[in-house]
């Protein structure tokens, strides 16, 4: 339903995005995920219509929007800061919209009450928004949004202004709250645990272009590129060099000293370099060879770091390289794993694990 | 309260401007009051004894004609002012910071010179061969000088000139505090520029604008200077007909009666108007 074809922006000399293609299906919830200066508010303002496209298309519902202004657009936006009108009543906020377009006074009065209700707001009407909290407040721009019942909603870090608890029960509701509707939402976030946890869809932007767009489990599961695999959640990266590959997986030479197979099917062929990247919950460190985990490469634990649910270990290689390992610490009481500093230990993975990218 | 002094320790901040608030205006407004129902002697000082015929005689029609000319001036001083000052606050506060910057400046650059200079320099400018005149006389759009000066027409260069500062500075203030997100929000949701303007902008802007109209309605109310020096005969106000009673008649009870008439005038104005626009805007700032 909204197609983004070639679309790029420029400020002077400065590509903000970068020829990026997309396209968001109805009653998607699509995420766009990056750090700041990534390009992805200029997208969702380039949607809006607030940013005007250097060159490109954007379509929705099989018209391109060309230059039209925000105001002739079939879309809506939830403000970074809200931007609820300060003189108006929470009522007056909500039924700006349906006012503008000239909505009967009947009509008006049963949206906004509808609109308030889907965002648990009932009774609120006559507030004004500086009596109100910051969840509150959001709930009433994402009501004053919603209530024109657009083709596409906006949203741009919308939790980004809350405290951590609040805008972790404001993200439940939201996901239910974009099911019941069925309203496609856009969400642009820095935050990568908002999109896993919310998005249909997650793109990860970098320099004003798509590294990788797909579900959260196939971003976070099979990053494609180096940047992906490093931004989202963490990930320790290890140098390689394939020895074999066949059709059912390879095996690399790691650093240069330590053979290891890997059960993937990767594009690669013997003689490429690459990077192989396991995550710190891939990893287990054990003083003996495990028969689960067929690879195994040496390491001296160096430092413990407790984080309540899971402790890191950081493991030094023989190569110099630290590398990360994760492990629940409910689990290792339960195993009575115990770790000593500058004791060496195996650090031991299963084949199937980890993702190799082309260096 | 966000203040981490207490409320008390505040308290002492007020001290030193009450203290001079009270030697210097509260204090000579008592004796205005006092003055004004004293009896005049002879030589135009005051008299011992208590009367109310000073009062008495501003209900003649002849002061009665001089105050509603003074108010009717003052309020189309204030609309001309309004008008014209909107669009340069709405323009600043838009402007890329840096033109907002030399604005400002250009804005407050005429406080440097003093008000009685600015004024006589109208006289350069309007008079018979003043600025305009000549030029227009020079390209031979007219025959005779045009009379620019000594009119009500000039007193109103004057006053508009003299206090466009004080409009556009708070509406600048209003307006640059406003955030341009809500500008976009409410395109966004399907106004146009110009329903923008009069729902969202406008609205906000309100308590700049009651400030500015308070800033400038009450001074040209007073303001004697302006009519003396670029109106006529017949372009006298309020503030002329003071300045004169204790000048010029030496009838100081008079005057002070007409004074204290004006200044608890604008006391109610002010006390009414502030409650009904709130042009200290609380509201707004709580918002922020």
């Amino acid at each position: 339903m909204l197609e983004l074809i070639n679309v790029t922006r420029k400020y002077g000399d400065v590509v903000a995005v970068n020829d990026v293609s997309l396209t968001v299906a109805k009653g998607e919830f699509f995420c766009l995920l990056g750090s700041s200066g990534c390009g992805k508010t200029t997208i969702l303002r380039m949607v809006a219509g607030f940013e005007k496209r250097t060159s490109g298309q954007i379509i929705l519902n099989g018209r391109d929007m060309g230059d039209d202004p925000p105001y002739c657009r079939d879309v809506n936006t939830v403000f970074q800061n809200y931007a609820l009108f300060p003189h108006m009543t929470v009522f007056e906020n909500v039924a700006y919209g349906l006012r503008i377009r000239k909505c009967n006074t009947a009509e008006i009065g049963t949206r906004v009450m509808e609109a308030l209700g889907q965002v648990r707001l009932s009774g609120f009407e006559e507030r004004r928004p500086d009596q109100l909290s910051g969840g509150q407040q959001q709930r009433v721009a994402l009501a004053r949004a919603l209530v024109n019942r657009p083709s596409i909603l906006l949203l741009d870090e919308p939790l980004s202004a809350l405290d951590k608890k609040i805008a972790e029960q404001t993200r439940l509701e939201l996901t239910e709250l974009q099911r019941r509707v069925g309203i496609t939402f856009i969400y642009v976030t820095h935050n990568q645990t908002e999109a896993l946890a919310l998005a249909d869809r997650v793109a990860v932007m970098h320099n004003g272009v798509i590294e990788q767009c797909g579900p959260p489990g196939e971003i976070y599961e099979h990053p494609k590129t180096r940047f992906v695999a490093d931004f989202i959640g963490s990930m320790n990266f290890l140098d390689g060099q394939v020895t074999t590959a066949t059709d059912r997986g390879c095996r690399l030479r790691l650093a240069e000293r330590w053979d290891v197979e890997i059960d993937k099917a990767s594009p690669v062929a013997p003689g490429n370099r690459v990077l192989y990247c396991l995550r710190p919950e891939q990893l287990r460190l054990s003083l003996l060879p495990a028969r689960d985990f067929e690879n195994s490469v040496p390491g001296v634990l160096r430092r413990k770091v407790f984080e309540g649910d899971a402790t890191l270990y950081l493991l030094e290689l023989a190569n110099g390289q630290m590398v990360t390992v994760s492990q629940n610490n409910y689990i290792a009481r339960l195993a009575r794993d115990f770790y000593e500093l500058n004791q060496e230990y195996l650090l031991l993975w299963s084949r199937t694990s980890g993702e190799i990218i082309r260096a | 309260m966000r203040n981490p002094l207490r409320i008390r320790e505040l308290h002492l901040l007020l001290f030193p401007p009450a203290l001079w608030l009270i030697l210097f205006f509260g204090l000579p407004l008592l004796i205005v009051l006092f003055f004004s129902v004293s009896r005049q002697d002879v030589y135009g000082g005051i008299a011992p004894g208590f009367t109310l015929e000073h009062y008495r005689r501003i209900a003649d029609p002849l002061y009665l004609v001089i105050l509603w000319r003074s108010l009717v001036m003052a309020a189309v001083t204030t609309v001309i002012t309004l008008l014209l000052a909107y669009p340069t606050a709405y323009y600043m506060a838009f402007a890329p910071p840096r033109t907002k910057l030399i604005l400002m400046f250009l804005v407050i650059l005429p406080f440097w010179t003093n008000f009685l200079v600015r004024m006589y320099s109208f006289m350069t400018i309007l008079g018979a061969d003043g600025v305009i005149n000549t030029l227009l006389l020079k390209l031979g759009l007219i025959h005779e000088p045009l009379s620019l000066i000594h009119n009500t027409f000039a007193v109103y260069v004057g006053f508009v000139y003299g206090n466009l500062p004080y409009m556009i500075l708070p509406i600048f203030a209003a307006l640059d505090r406003m955030n341009t997100s809500l500008l976009e929000a409410s395109m966004d949701l399907g106004a146009g520029p110009i329903r923008t303007f009069w729902r969202i902008t406008l609205p906000y802007s309100l308590p700049g604008v009651a400030a500015g109209i308070v800033f400038v309605f009450i001074p040209t109310l007073g303001n004697f200077v302006v009519p003396e020096i670029l109106g006529g005969a017949d372009d006298v106000i309020i503030g002329n007909v003071i300045n004169r009673q204790f000048l010029a008649s030496r009838n100081w009870p008079f005057g002070s009666a007409l004074s204290a008439v004006l200044v608890f005038g604008l006391m109610v104005f002010i006390s009414v108007y502030i409650r009904r626009y709130d042009p200290m805007g609380k509201k707004q700032l709580a918002a922020v």
